[in-house]
């Protein structure tokens, strides 16, 4: 909401001290949105390629599913952006790999085009995240782009309503927040229904709560739910 | 029962326990303190179910045994009766009441059984060392005003005590926000505190634990695990629950590249605050720094009350900034600092401002401003 200067009330600025989010296996919530990419990570290493695309919207759960995947195969996670720190010999070195977030970046494609003919030489499996299918992904080399759509593809679709409820549920929760079930019923219908919604307004509500010194309740989500509507 | 004790020892031993005993109790038996007299020694133990409090004390034992009489009742009686006064407890036949008598005061309190009292069973406690009762106290001290009291934010609700490598070898570390401020303070690490789980101690033990800091000396022995803490000072030991819980990444909040440096005279500068906040609202409390060439400007601005300013010399070579503060968190900080002077560095208007008594102190505030 954008006021004229010097008629904003004084507001208390809070600390950013938000917690990391959890990744372990136990805090995936499986429903029938990601349900089939879920049980395709826990395939390995019966795996029908080396080479595996993991793509689903903003705050889908991709990342989640890629350390759920390194935490069983011991793969080290690499940001597409970073990939070019170093060489694809000695990123095969490790037993397996995950390029998150391939879409978002600009890397060699030279670089993943070798690295993928180096994954299937030394028989270690390569996790690719991103939030759109390789063709959206403006490459230019066909060879990749062939190869990149060749792999198996386990999309995780738009959530259904208890998947969104329990995902809210598990934000607050892993931010340590004690929040009554009816602010989650009063916020389901108002908000963007994506996994990217559930997490604006939960990070949105802990820093309002956390500079207002509140706990999180149904008229605080409400004045931030009007102040995100405003933006 | 029959033991026989002096007036203050026992006043002083109760004076301990008791105050972990809540006022009001659904379970009867959380209001009292188990006494047990054995072998020329008087044990007193007092809990909460979240903290237990217990002190050891000679006493001149005519028959063993064990009981439980209501906590604040019996420090109540004990405190009103005469100094030097010699008082005598003994449990009556049945073992419901327990008689005291001290010169020609009776008293009969309804006592309840032993066996029934609660015990916070501590478990193994992994890790062990001592540490000075003053650097302890100055840990406690330095950091507690910052412990949020908003409850559902549990994880906030308690001093962080770690360890962590300094630059001259590892140090324990306490740390506390409310996410408004943060409060650190460093002391070398003890023998037996490397590799300790980091915890969270409750605000309620941290009030009790600096209460009795306030009277301690020497060393204080200190045992925990992850989900436990016990303390021992002399004659008293108090074991805690810890918060079950993650203490956020606070380092990253900790401003590592703020270049704009101000000095100012503490005392001077606190009065100032003081003064110029007179005029804030109780909601807002803000007051404006406006940060010139070796000049301060302090102002408020209430539409309600009115205006304040007031300018402070001060050191200061930068660019100017204007930054707003909560005043009562810049005097909560200033009542922590100990030098002449204080050391701001600062960024720009809305991101923490690193607070010290000088650079590289043992203790550091984090702050972060308010919108003006």
């Amino acid at each position: 909401m954008s006021r004229k200067k010097g008629t904003q009330p004084p507001a208390q600025l809070p600390l950013d001290l938000e917690l990391a989010p959890r990744y372990g296996e136990e805090d995936f919530l499986v429903g029938p949105s990601n349900e089939r990419a879920y049980e395709f990570v826990g395939l390995w290493p019966d795996w029908p390629d080396r080479l595996v695309l993991v793509t689903g919207p903003e705050g889908s759960g991709k990342t989640h599913l890629a350390h759920i995947w390194a935490a069983r195969t011991g793969a080290a996670i690499v940001p597409a952006a970073r990939l070019g720190d170093k060489t694809p010999a000695a990123l095969v070195e490790a037993p397996a790999l995950v390029v998150e977030d391939c879409d978002r970046a600009r890397w060699d494609e030279a670089h993943l085009f070798h690295l993928i003919n180096l994954v299937r030489g030394h028989g270690t499996s390569l996790l690719l995240t991103a939030r759109a299918a390789p063709d959206q992904w403006g490459l230019s080399t066909p060879d990749l782009i062939s190869r990149l759509r060749l792999a198996p593809d386990t999309g995780i679709d738009a959530p259904d309503d208890a998947l969104l409820r329990a995902l809210m549920v598990k934000l607050f929760v892993d931010r340590q927040l004690i929040v009554d079930l009816s602010v989650v019923e009063f916020l389901l219908p108002r908000i963007e229904r994506s996994f990217a919604g559930v997490a604006r307004i939960v990070g949105a509500l802990d820093r309002e709560a956390l500079a207002l010194g509140r706990r999180v309740t149904r008229p605080v989500a409400a004045a931030v739910l009007e102040r995100m509507t405003a933006a | 029962m029959k033991v026989t004790i002096e007036q203050a020892a026992l006043l002083k031993a109760l004076g301990h326990v008791h105050r972990v005993v809540e006022r009001r109790n659904t379970i009867p038996i959380l209001s009292n303190v188990l006494i047990r007299a054995e072998q020329q020694t008087l044990w007193l133990k007092a809990t909460d179910l979240d903290i237990e409090v217990t002190e050891v004390m000679t006493a001149d034992v005519g028959t063993a045994g064990t009981t439980s009489v209501p906590a604040h009742v019996l420090h109540d009686i004990v405190r009103k009766l005469p100094d030097g006064a010699q008082v005598s407890l003994e449990q009556s036949g049945d073992g419901g009441q327990l008689l005291l008598r001290s010169g020609r005061s009776r008293f009969t309190l309804q006592s309840l059984p032993a066996s029934d009292f609660p015990d916070l069973a501590a478990g193994t406690l992994s890790h062990l060392f001592s540490v000075s009762a003053q650097e302890l106290r100055r840990l406690v001290e330095k950091t507690q005003f910052a412990v949020s009291t908003e409850e559902t934010r549990y994880y906030l609700n308690g001093i962080y005590l770690h360890t962590v490598q300094g630059e001259a070898g590892a140090l324990l570390r306490a740390v506390a926000t409310d996410g408004h401020r943060l409060a650190q303070a460093d002391t070398p690490a003890p023998e037996g505190a490397a590799g300790m789980p980091g915890v969270i101690v409750p605000k309620k033990t941290v009030g009790e634990i600096q209460k009795l800091l306030a009277e301690a000396a020497g060393e204080v022995q200190v045992e925990l695990s992850t989900a436990k803490i016990r303390f021992s000072l002399g004659s008293v030991v108090l074991t805690s629950k810890l918060i079950d819980g993650t203490f956020p990444d606070y380092a990253r909040v900790i401003p590592t590249r703020n270049d704009k440096r101000l000095t100012v005279e503490l005392a001077e500068f606190a009065r100032s605050v003081d003064r110029v906040s007179t005029i804030s609202s109780e909601r807002g409390r803000a007051v404006k720094l406006a940060l010139g060439d070796g000049r301060l400007t302090l102002s408020v601005n209430n539409p309600d009350a009115g205006q304040a300013t007031e300018e402070l010399t001060v050191d200061y070579e930068d660019t100017p900034l204007e930054i707003g503060f909560n005043a009562r968190y810049l005097l909560d900080i200033t009542q922590q600092l100990e030098g002449d002077t204080a050391l701001f560095k600062l960024a720009e208007a809305g991101s923490p401002t690193l607070i010290q008594d000088r650079e590289g102190a043992a203790n550091l505030y984090v702050l972060m401003p308010m919108r003006v």
